[in-house]
């Protein structure tokens, strides 16, 4: 008697974690995502090469890393519009330490820390100021923009040592492309952060519902100004990434990464009014965008045709995710 | 009256030869309040003084000069042949840009603003060739005269807008587009698999360049056109654009950048893929970092269109035009190929 039960639960549990697969909140995105691969490796015979796949991850990596700040920002309930404009003077401070000759890791430390710092400014506007996060990073998009065009005078800053163009733009780790490698970095500790630490959950708990967190004694304003903080850090990596590989510090980069950034963590399942998201929901988001735009670009498709079919994609992945939700 | 009534109080008191203290005092606070309003009304008069000074123009006729961008140094050095007209020829230049090589309706608002603030000349170097039509021929009816410099309004749209440009300034972008096209045939051999990096569509310095490839090109029968696509002048955008060229064509022999910015980012493009030195690159602008890059070899040549000239006599026929003088519909600044030879005085 006992082993028939016990084959019967066996299978049972067999068909559950199935219907774990079926009803896991990537499936929609994995499924989107694969079937794009589809399409584009019938359309284009160079999409499917080890070459173009490894390009497509190297093209989406600043993208992901980024991705994965605004990511933990959004959660949150708030919202970075200042990413680009980050990434840009984070870039160009890197750039100028770079060129008086402070040793990298220096000059990387000291971008790091004015991206943790515009993150602090965020942070304490939006918790003690009261400010709307769209407001205050509002304002941040304009200010680092006008900083870094201040600090370079308009002039993009060229030509860095050789060492740190490999390390952070043209290197390779074996064979995977180094923007690749760092953005995995960023990933995983941001993942881990989010799902093993307790400042991920009360970062879920102030996006779910922030009055509540507060009662519970949860430090609201530092738990904000920490997550702003990370998403700075991530736009500075970004921006080391951007100067490494056009191996020039342009004041005038990164226009437009909030949009992407955004984009991907939509995608990805991320809500935007707070709670709701996962960091691998965001890499997906940011590859499928990848694929569609290397895809595309491998056709010869127009750029313009392909912002219409990009929006197509973000509206679609959401609205069906969230028809997938409704019983 | 005041007066007076001082004079009463004085005369009752000097008997007692004493003045009381709340008179006194309020003797004292008219003198002072007196003696503010005359230093106060001095001060009016002085400041309306030098408003009126300074409102009133002095001889230096007041130029406004309308930059695309001031973040490619080409640009740069645009505005410094104005700057230095402006100082040979004694001209209150009011220098302006927008920020980016795409930012229209910035450079629109900008040619308002100089309209109102009545400046004799407008010599702009324009975004889009016919979006800046509306608001020059508005400047224009106010009196102000138009001056065109780098990139060409549009004639047709200027026409049908009502605008008369008065002169336009630039180099060739046919021939420039030409030149480096043709060097980059014979570095090939006449033969091999080509791509360009254009510049914004539509406009008129973009198609002119392409037009100079696409003539060159149909020259030589050994020349195949892989690709042809546009990163808007900017360098992050070439660089992903052209990643994907490379990818789609991994043999490409030759690339010609409609600009330095392009190139820049192009070239980082072939150095990831591994392959500097197998493919030939030429481009145009003549900036410094260009000739860095052909220097280290990594780049071959490049187009000087001398942007300091198109400053320089930008501000001049804004002048001639001032002083009422006829100006010949264009004037072209001289061409030339920029290799490594040159640049290492190999040649001349």
């Amino acid at each position: 008697m006992p082993d028939v039960d016990k084959n019967l639960d066996k299978k049972q549990s067999r068909k559950d974690s199935w219907k774990a697969v079926l009803v896991s909140q990537y499936f929609v995105i994995i499924l989107i995502l694969l079937s794009l691969g589809i399409v584009m490796s019938f359309l284009s015979p160079v999409f499917l090469t080890s070459r173009n796949l490894l390009n497509v991850l190297l093209q989406t990596s600043i993208n992901i890393t980024v991705a994965v700040g605004v990511t933990m920002v959004i959660l949150t309930g708030g919202i970075d519009l200042g990413v680009g404009s980050v990434v840009a003077l984070t870039g160009v401070t890197l750039g100028t330490m770079l060129k008086a000759n402070l040793p990298i890791p220096v000059a990387f430390l000291i971008a790091v820390l004015v991206g943790a710092l515009t993150g602090i400014i965020n942070g304490l506007l939006v918790s003690k100021g009261r400010v709307p996060a769209f407001v205050a990073t509002l304002g941040m998009m304009s200010a680092a923009r006008g900083l870094s065009l201040i600090i370079t005078g308009g002039q993009s800053i060229y030509v860095f040592p050789r060492s740190f163009l490999n390390f952070f733009g043209i290197g390779y780790l074996w064979f995977i492309p180094m923007p690749v490698v760092i953005a995995a970095v960023v990933v995983i500790i941001a993942q881990y952060i989010l799902s093993q630490t307790r400042f991920g959950r009360y970062v879920y708990a102030i996006g779910g519902n922030p009055e509540a967190a507060r009662l519970a004694g949860v430090k609201v304003t530092l738990m904000l100004i920490m997550t702003y903080v990370i998403a700075g850090v991530t736009y500075a990596i970004g921006g080391t990434i951007l100067t490494a590989r056009l191996n020039s510090a342009q004041p005038i980069a990164g226009v437009g990464y909030e949009l992407d950034a955004i984009a991907a963590a939509v995608i990805g399942g991320t809500s935007l009014s707070g709670g709701v998201g996962t960091v691998w929901g965001t890499v997906l988001g940011a590859l499928i965008m990848g694929v569609l735009r290397n895809g595309l670009n491998l056709m010869n498709i127009s750029s313009y045709i392909q912002q219409v079919l990009i929006g197509t994609v973000i509206v679609g992945a959401v609205l069906v995710d969230r028809m997938r939700n409704k019983p | 009256m005041l007066f007076g009534f001082s004079l009463f109080v004085g005369k009752r008191e000097k008997e007692n030869g004493k003045i009381p203290n709340s008179v006194q005092k309020e003797l004292g606070e008219n003198k002072k309040r007196e003696v503010t309003l005359m230093r106060r009304t001095k001060m009016l008069v002085a400041i309306l003084v030098v408003l009126m000074l300074s409102v009133v123009s002095f001889s230096a006729p007041k130029i406004a000069l309308i930059m695309k961008t001031l973040t490619n140094p080409f640009f740069l050095t645009m505005k410094d042949g104005a700057v230095q007209a402006a100082k040979d020829f004694g001209v209150d230049l009011i220098v302006v840009s927008a920020e980016l090589e795409t930012s229209i309706m910035q450079q629109i608002s900008l040619i308002q603003d100089m309209t109102t603030q009545k400046v004799e000349a407008i010599v702009i170097a324009p975004i889009d060739s016919k979006a800046v039509v509306p608001a020059l021929a508005e400047a224009q009816k106010a009196g102000i005269h138009v001056i065109n410099i780098d990139n060409a309004i549009d004639l047709v749209a200027a026409k049908a807008g009502g605008l008369d440009v008065e002169i336009f300034i630039s180099a060739d972008n046919v021939i420039g587009g030409q030149l480096a096209t043709a060097y980059l045939a014979s570095l090939l051999g006449g033969s091999g698999k080509v791509a360009m990096l254009e510049g914004i569509p539509g406009v008129e310095n973009a198609e002119g360049r392409k037009r100079g490839f696409l003539n060159v090109v149909e020259l030589f029968p050994g020349l195949e056109i892989v690709a042809l696509q546009t990163a808007n002048w900017q360098t992050e955008e070439a660089l992903n654009v052209f990643s994907n060229i490379l990818q789609a064509h991994p043999d490409i022999d030759g690339l010609f950048c409609a600009n330095d910015m392009m190139a820049l980012g192009a070239i980082q493009a072939i150095e990831a893929a591994g392959k500097t030195g197998e493919i030939y690159v030429t481009s145009y602008d003549n900036l410094d970092a260009a000739q860095a890059a052909i220097l280290a070899g990594t780049m071959h040549a490049t187009v000087e269109q001398n942007p300091y000239l198109m400053g320089y006599f930008g501000v001049e026929y804004a002048l001639k035009a001032i002083a009422g003088e006829e100006l010949p519909d264009q004037f072209m600044v001289p061409l030339s190929c920029v290799d490594k030879a040159l640049l290492t005085g190999e040649r001349w």
